[in-house]
């Protein structure tokens, strides 16, 4: 046989794909005796393998165990699914609506009038109705054999009650003596008269009305466990159903600072006539930025890590409404962490003794300001491989009032739930509680292998409802605690847009009890959603005293991140309480300042008091910090102090080419004592900015941008053009495109500010 | 194949997903350029074979599995989607230094011009050389993906590996 090396058989033949023996045969034969033909083969092989190793280069999108589980779902035959599924409100919702008008009139008394007098707490025992309704649970719904309630005809709760008061009877076991055809709730539904309003639609009516309106209308029926559930709308209560509608009148809308005020007391209303019509009833906790501080004053800087991200996805909000945020919505470190960075996870594995967490530092110089220095410390969490996590007693609190009632809340949260129960085995234990008026296991804790109950659950969720946090709150600890898995991972993941309007509400409490369940074992994770009256203080602070991430989701896309590509950072731990000390060597430092991290600052001797908590971290997780250094040759105006005069110099080791040493504390996640780890940051290990990492790169662009937004002195000069030049170099290989959408944000910032 | 009868319907899924879904969505994002998007696509064809009779498939699993994926992703990018440019994103991705060692920036640098030559390639030839040295696939296996030939897939491979050997001489001289 005669070949010419352009014949495509020996291409074939070169890459192995000649089928026919006989023709193989042949084609060798004549590879054989011709050395241009052996050159040819051997250069065909040479390209398949540069292709075949150039291909590897390309990353191939990273899917998430969630991500997979997405993929493997059953198709429906109504809808597709796959999707967000559409959420069936409109016909109650008008139900909702015709009932709200029938309970309150009063509402809509003064159509025109804005003024808004809350009165005296004592005065406040307006018109009283009493409404019965059938609440009726679904007994296929309740594992075990259906018995009906012994319904109590409910007495309502002391008007006088300052607080809204919610009894659960619960019998002794909850799990198997939940169910009934039909249960009588008595409602005492308390409206004050003097409730003004106008343009008030029929969901925010529903609203107010809660329990009442919802259960009859909506099937909203299986919230109730235990024998009976009082409801009562005393006098806070109605103050508080009027600044729920008070933030829905029209344009000039109200401030409602004081429905999560200090003290819990609601203070009188005197909204100012003219108001920003951009202003809304979010709330945030003021950002203090931290001043450079001198080695000599304060040698020590020590914070609790943070993996939340909740402050970036809302200034994004802000961004793409085409607002700049306000700057106490932005928390800097979340910002930074919001970002996936190739840092190194841990190399050694646990059983070698490893860390559960790698450790890089680097240095290079602000681009703000050249001559000062930016010190970044990265944490990475190991990626724990799914089939290795711990066994998890999960309890789903969903806010379910009617404001979760969009197809960017609720539904998402339904949906990202299917997910994961899918990946869920036998090992663990999945709860749902909700609450709106009234609060209630929707789910007794199942374990998670009998996927049917526990999407019967799930399908039958209405939203519907003010919103009772405390109670529910409450309810879900205790169904977490009574199915406490030693050693596992127990962990209540709330889900709310956060307008905690009846109840509890008092951020203290709610935080102390987080708290306290933290200690015992039992995390919280809060998802927030929504716009418009979303209580970012209170859930951030929620998060943290719970010891749990906090992810806000504002977009589909976003859902996409938090559900489905974090969510196993985000609900499983692999340490706890790790705090970071730095400690500055003042030959080298003339001063220094944490970027971010305001509300994350512990004291210096908490670093070593293992009865100290602080945050977690998660399965791949990374966690950044930033500081910038100010050189000793700067001249800077430091508040200083005088040179003590009793104190005799500590002992010091004199280590000139070190800038300071890094300290790190971690505990296992079900230790009680921490391990330390030390690493020195030498003054010479340095590089340009162009010469360092994407990721360094990368965050000092979002630690730049945090800083402006923040209106921070210190990048007053540094323009967001210069912010996205650098981001835009840092950009790498972008996986999830969050990079070039930050990029993308920045310009949108430059537009706004100017 | 004989013992996959006994496993269910999901489980089979489950098994495919967990085996090709990472390469799906690789494929379709070199089609569509973006990640989420093609996620999306990945999903819609597993959904499309829950709706399939599974003895259709079975034997044929990935074959059918990419060409599905396939139609899918040129229906959206026919579309319009929301593309952009290869070459904008490329342009202003690549960072202009290297930090990592030399050596590596150097397989690294000869690995991207190798990509960038063949996105000069025309679109059918880049396809199967993808499909070919990215997914290890056979002629045969190609040729039922792209509803070609062998014949023809061979014949564009050849073509694809000429015209890149001919410019990797050019550059190296």
């Amino acid at each position: 046989m005669k070949l010419l090396p352009e014949d495509p058989r020996i291409t074939a033949y070169a890459l192995g794909e000649i089928a026919d023996e006989q023709e193989r045969k042949e084609i060798e034969a004549a590879v054989k005796e011709s050395p241009e033909l052996q050159q040819a083969v051997a250069a065909i092989q040479e390209m398949g393998d540069l292709l075949g190793a150039s291909f590897a280069d390309e990353v191939a999108p990273e899917l998430s165990e969630f991500e997979k589980a997405a993929m493997e779902v059953e198709p429906r035959n109504e809808k597709p699914v796959g999707r967000l599924l559409s959420w069936p409100v409109l016909s109650s919702a008008a139900a909702i609506a015709l009932l709200a008008i029938l309970l309150v009139p009063q509402l809509l008394q003064k159509e025109e009038d804005y003024t808004f007098q809350a009165p005296e707490r004592a005065d406040a025992q307006g018109s009283k109705e009493y409404r019965e309704v059938d609440v009726s649970i679904p007994a296929e719904l309740i594992e075990g054999t259906p018995m009906p309630i012994n319904a109590k005809n409910l007495e309502p709760a002391p008007t006088a009650a300052p607080r809204m008061i919610m009894e659960m009877n619960a019998p002794k076991d909850e799990d198997s003596a939940v169910a009934s055809a039909s249960t009588k709730l008595k409602l005492d539904l308390q409206q004050a008269p003097t409730v003004e309003a106008s343009a008030v639609e029929y969901e925010e009516l529903a609203d107010s009305v809660a329990l009442g309106a919802s259960a009859s209308s909506s099937g909203y029926s299986n919230l109730v466990t235990g024998t009976g559930v009082t409801l009562s709308r005393g006098s806070q209560q109605a103050t508080a159903g009027r600044v729920s509608l008070a933030k829905q009148v029209a344009s000039p809308a109200l401030v409602d600072r004081f429905s999560i005020a200090e003290g819990g007391c609601f203070p009188e209303l005197q909204p100012k006539p003219q108001l920003d019509p951009k202003f809304n009833t979010e709330t945030y906790d003021v950002i203090e930025e931290t001043d450079f501080r001198s080695p000599l004053v304060a040698p020590l800087s020590t914070f609790s890590i943070d993996v939340d991200t909740a402050s970036y996805a809302n200034v994004r909000r802000f961004l793409n409404q085409g607002q700049l945020p306000p700057a106490d919505a932005v928390r800097i470190e979340e910002l930074i962490n919001y970002f996936n960075y190739s840092d190194a996870a841990p190399s050694e594995s646990l059983e070698e003794g490893g860390d559960p967490f790698a450790v890089h530092m680097a240095q290079s110089y602000a681009p703000w300001n050249s001559e000062n220095r930016l010190l970044r410390i990265a944490l990475k969490g190991y990626e724990m491989p799914w089939e290795e996590r711990p066994a998890s007693n999960l309890v789903f609190l969903l806010d379910v009032s009617g404001s979760m009632n969009q197809q960017n809340k609720l539904p998402l949260v339904k949906e990202a739930m299917g997910l994961l129960i899918r990946r869920l085995d036998e090992r663990d234990r999945v709860a749902i509680v909700v609450y709106a008026g009234a609060s209630g296991l929707v789910l007794p804790s199942t374990t998670a292998n009998n996927h049917e109950t526990i999407e019967y659950a799930l399908n039958n969720l209405k939203a519907g409802g003010s919103t009772n946090a405390g109670a529910g709150i409450e309810l879900a600890y205790k169904t977490a605690r009574k199915h406490f898995i030693e050693g596992g991972n127990n962990r209540v993941i709330l889900c709310t847009d956060g307008d905690f309007n009846v109840g509890t509400t008092h951020r203290g409490d709610l935080a102390t009890i987080a708290e306290e369940q933290a200690d015992e074992g039992v995390s919280l994770t809060v998802l927030g959603f929504g716009m418009g009256n979303y209580k970012d203080g209170m859930l951030e602070t929620l998060s943290n005293k719970g010891k749990g991430t906090y992810a806000y989701v504002d977009s589909q896309t976003e859902a996409r991140k938090v559900f489905l590509e974090d969510l196993a950072s985000n609900i499983f731990k692999i340490a706890k309480d790790v705090k970071i000390q730095v400690e500055f060597n003042s030959a080298q430092v003339k001063a220094y300042r944490l970027i971010g991290y305001e509300n994350r600052r512990l004291k210096a001797e908490d670093f070593n008091n293992d009865a100290k908590k602080a945050g977690d971290i998660g399965p791949g997780h990374t966690v950044v910090a930033l500081y910038e250094i100010v050189p000793p040759s700067a001249d800077i105006e430091l508040p200083g102090v005088d040179t003590l005069r009793y104190q005799a110099a500590a002992e010091t080791e004199l280590v000139p080419s070190e800038v300071a040493t890094v300290k790190l504390r971690y505990k296992q996640p079900d230790g009680d004592v921490s391990k330390l780890i030390t690493h020195a940051v030498s003054s010479d290990e340095i590089n340009e900015m162009n010469q360092s990492s994407e990721d360094l790169r990368f965050s000092a662009a979002v630690a730049a941008f945090g800083l402006k937004l923040s209106s921070s002195e210190s990048a007053e000069d540094y323009g967001f053009g210069e912010i996205r030049e650098l981001a835009l170099k840092a950009q790498g290989k972008d996986i999830g495109g969050h990079r070039s959408e930050f990029i993308d944000l920045v310009r949108k910032a430059g537009e706004l500010s100017q | 194949m004989k013992n996959e009868q006994r496993i269910s319907q999901s489980q089979w899924v489950r098994s495919l997903v967990d085996t090709h879904a990472a390469d799906l969505t690789r494929y379709a994002t070199s089609i569509l350029r973006d990640p989420d998007l093609a996620k999306d696509v990945v999903q819609d064809v597993f959904l499309k074979l829950w709706k399939e009779p599974r003895a259709t498939i079975e034997g044929h699993e990935r074959a059918w599995l990419f060409k599905v994926c396939r139609n899918r992703s040129l229906d959206i990018y026919r579309k319009g989607g929301r593309m952009q440019p290869m070459n904008d994103a490329i342009s202003e991705q690549t960072p202009v230094e290297s930090p990592s060692p030399q050596v590596q920036a150097e397989q690294h640098d000869s690995h991207a011009r190798i990509v960038q030559m063949m996105q000069s390639l025309p679109e059918n030839q880049q396809e199967v050389v993808r499909l070919k040295f990215q997914n290890g696939m056979s002629y045969k296996e190609i040729a039922a993906v792209t509803e070609l030939s062998v014949t023809n897939v061979g014949f564009l491979l050849h073509t694809a590996i000429q015209t890149l050997r001919t410019r990797v001489a050019a550059v190296g001289e």
